[in-house]
């Protein structure tokens, strides 16, 4: 098994002091060599499709690539300079929209042209969110086995386009396949496509990792380093919102190391599977990425 | 009772929570100064901590704020109860240079002003078009184009008794070659100029001289510095949009840190006694609060002095 | 400013740097993040007056005020420049608890006393002992001489138009047992009490019932929350120091994020017609500017509304 860092690290949306640096390119460049410096060897970006342009230095579309890094090639030789020989893989979510057929074109056209740009920058993965929070689907799980379906047929058809990528499959707490349900709704899907393992997210959903990754057997493509304290006693999962839990304002996603999750108990359960992929880190919500990027290591040091 | 009352442009982007009811226990997750930036009830009171009487919305947070309020009158209600009003909201016109999406155009903006009056707002401030790098420089018939475009926003804001204001911006497609063209093309009764005194600076007009020239256009304004005043064409023409510079380069700054004139400004408001929302911003600064709380000082409190 | 209550803001800024930053944009640039912001007294004393607060009260920093102005006369001046009046100064009364060190601590307290008179102050607030972990409990023979130093330094303070204002804190080794004694053994024309309402909480007094016993003797405030009422002796008489806890644990919030009645304090307030400097105090903030803002949107919009 072998470690990548997530540069879903950096929060782009949210804010905070000092959030301005993050907008321009000099951030992502020291980032890099930040990452680098924890002793990380390979990183995971995340994928959008470049709506805004290259207004911001987010390198996370082909746009933004082309525009500020000098493509795929110019930014994997910034890499390079610093150590990190690899873009393990992608990782994004398609828009919401309350109907079920506007909903899975637009995940088909994110899967495909995600495939694309992780084939670009020689990507081993690159992970799809089943949905993004269903608050904002509208009445859509109200319809939930169509939409199953659908999506279904959108990812069969996904495998025929993958190749060497493998597609995984991620069921966020708060979309339309939490938990086990995942692994159960993989089975309609071909076996070209596989199922990310998040463990906060499988934990809030209330599934304990260690069985998670035992429901998904050989089928697991990727792994998300993730921690957690969060129980979601009051359903936030079905509203708006879902990681910022109105009722009892917490960080849902701790730094990996700061929640509760077992790691080790995790890294045994994947060994068990013959797991031997990617085991990407994910501080999606941390307040000081520096620390967070420490912290990971230490905690991999520690349980690894 | 003071003429200009103090608007703050909302630069805060997603705000996650609406109130932290458990503030002692959320800080004390990571006990550093973040749990005090992440709800629009602390954020609202350091605008009134401040002085800031108003908030300028920025369209794009509109999706993350319908997430944690009912509609955008419990908005404007929660902002009210902290002593808040709601201004106005900033908005973008988008390729209206173009015939054929000038009706679009004005659909949106009908839509952004709607908003604005529930809100209890007063100002719609208005990108005159798409950026340059994306389709300058504008032709003849672009020209007309945005000045039909403007034309016609300018009459239905009106009609909802909302301002339209022109918010030129430096790399904007409309630009210092056509600007004083557009604006003094179109109906000065409905279509007025929110004038952002650092955009129109950079952009190449001397900001005393364009408010002596327009200011029975202007109903409003955007205060901030700059330290690029005249930015030569190939820079706010740039094909990577120059907004945001590599290098971290601030093309804003807070009054008096960079280099403009506001002192002769503020004379000039005194002369011709302007009354109504200024929409102090600072875009681009590592601290919001800071350098609202610096900003507000140097207008209220000093430059108050010659005119407030 | 209110009628009666002029509010200042305890300076807990620690060291400052700079006087001011002539070349702010360039200093910015070398770290790019908001550090910038809070390196200097020009900027500082700017954020005061944005907040409203009439005042600063300061910690004895006479080196800093001496390296960056000259003098400490140059230093009030200076802020008095700046809109901001100096309220007062913090201070330690020392180990008066044993006779020998009496005239060595009244003489300490005489140049601070001095000092504040350069500064144009009013208050000195004064912290009656070392820590109870020094030296605690305070004998009999320790009560008589902590009475007979205040009652000395009172003599002088008062002789140049300074207030002596007693200020407890809950790991003082002036404590529970013998605070009050203590007050009512000082002479009350001239020992006044600067009323801490977190420190005297945690301590174990209630707030609006020791206000009520003692507000003819309460001439200033340091006004501050707390979520840890009624600490426990083994916690307050801790051997390691127990102001700054070992997990981050705050014992003292901004108003209003605690618990304390401050709405029944100023009930009080009004009952009593106080008069004077109140300070705001939020040590342990993560963030002395959110805090200021947020503690002025409390002050104004909340607490005004019953006594100002």
């Amino acid at each position: 098994m072998k470690t990548a860092f997530s540069f879903d690290t950096v929060n782009t949306r949210y804010q905070e002091p000092n959030r301005n640096r993050v907008e321009s390119k000099y951030y992502w460049e020291e980032l890099i060599r930040l990452t680098s410096a924890g002793g990380f060897e390979a990183i995971e970006l995340p994928f959008d499709l470049g709506f805004m342009g290259a207004r911001c230095a987010f390198p996370f579309s082909q746009v933004a690539l082309d525009v500020k890094y000098g493509g795929a090639e110019g930014f994997k030789s910034l890499l390079a300079e610093s150590g990190i020989t690899k873009i393990a893989g992608l990782q994004g979510t398609a828009f919401p929209a309350g109907d079920a057929d506007r909903y899975v074109g637009g995940f088909r056209m994110l899967g495909s042209r995600m495939l694309e740009h992780a084939k670009r920058l020689g990507c081993d993965y690159a992970v799809i969110s089943a949905s993004p929070e269903v608050a904002s689907l509208g009445g859509l799980p109200e319809k939930k086995e169509e939409l199953l379906e659908k999506l279904a047929g959108a990812l069969n058809e996904l495998a025929e386009e993958a190749g060497d990528v493998k597609l995984c499959v991620r069921g966020e707490y708060w979309g339309i396949l939490r938990g086990a349900e995942l692994p159960k709704f993989m089975e309609k899907v071909d076996k070209r496509v596989y199922i990310n393992v998040d463990l906060a997210h499988a934990a809030i959903a209330g599934e304990d990792p260690v069985r998670f990754i035992k429901a998904c057997g050989g089928r697991i493509g990727s792994v998300t380093l993730t921690d957690t304290s969060f129980h979601d006693e009051d359903a936030c999962w079905k509203g708006p919102n879902p990681q910022f839990p109105k009722s009892c304002p917490t960080q849902v996603f701790r730094d990996l190391g700061e929640g509760e999750i077992d790691l080790r108990a995790v890294l045994g359960a994947l060994k068990e599977q013959g797991y031997d992929g990617w085991l990407t880190v994910s501080n999606r919500q941390t307040k000081d990425v520096s620390r967070g990027i420490l912290r990971a290591r230490y905690t991999l040091k520690k349980e690894a | 009772m003071a003429n200009i009352h103090y608007s703050h442009m909302s630069h805060w982007k997603g705000v996650p929570y609406k109130e932290i009811p458990n503030f002692r226990d959320f800080y004390y997750e990571d006990k550093t100064n973040h749990a005090y930036y992440q709800s629009w009830d602390m954020i609202l009171k350091y605008h009134a901590g401040c002085g800031y009487e108003g908030l300028e919305v920025a369209p794009w947070d509109l999706m993350d704020i319908l997430k944690l309020f009912r509609d955008l009158t419990e908005f404007r209600e929660f902002a009210g109860e902290r002593g808040v009003q709601i201004s106005g909201m900033f908005h973008g016109m988008g390729p209206g240079h173009i015939r054929e999406n000038i009706p679009n155009c004005v659909a949106q903006c009908k839509a952004a002003a709607e908003k604005v009056v529930v809100m209890g707002g007063k100002h719609l401030n208005v990108c005159p078009g798409i950026d340059w790098a994306q389709g300058g420089p504008l032709t003849e018939e672009g020209i007309t184009n945005t000045i039909d475009c403007l034309n016609e926003m300018g009459r239905v804001t009106e009609d909802l008794g909302v301002k339209l204001g022109i918010h030129n911006e430096f790399f904007c497609i409309m630009n210092l070659p056509n600007h004083r063209r557009i604006i003094e093309s179109t109906d000065p009764k409905t279509v007025h100029y929110c004038l952002d005194t650092a955009q129109v600076s950079i952009m190449g007009e001397d900001l005393c001289t364009f408010y002596e020239d327009y200011h029975d256009r202007i109903c409003t304004f955007h205060l901030k510095d700059t330290a690029d005043p005249g930015l030569p064409d190939e820079k706010r023409y740039a094909p990577s949009n120059p907004e945001i510079q590599d290098d971290g380069h601030r093309w804003f700054w807070e009054p008096g840190l960079g280099v403009l004139d506001f002192e002769g400004l503020f004379k000039l408001l005194r002369k011709y006694e302007f009354k109504g929302w200024a929409t102090i911003e600072t875009d681009g600064t590592p601290d919001l609060l800071a350098s609202m709380a610096y900003a507000i000082y140097y207008f209220r409190d000093k430059l108050g002095t010659i005119y407030r």
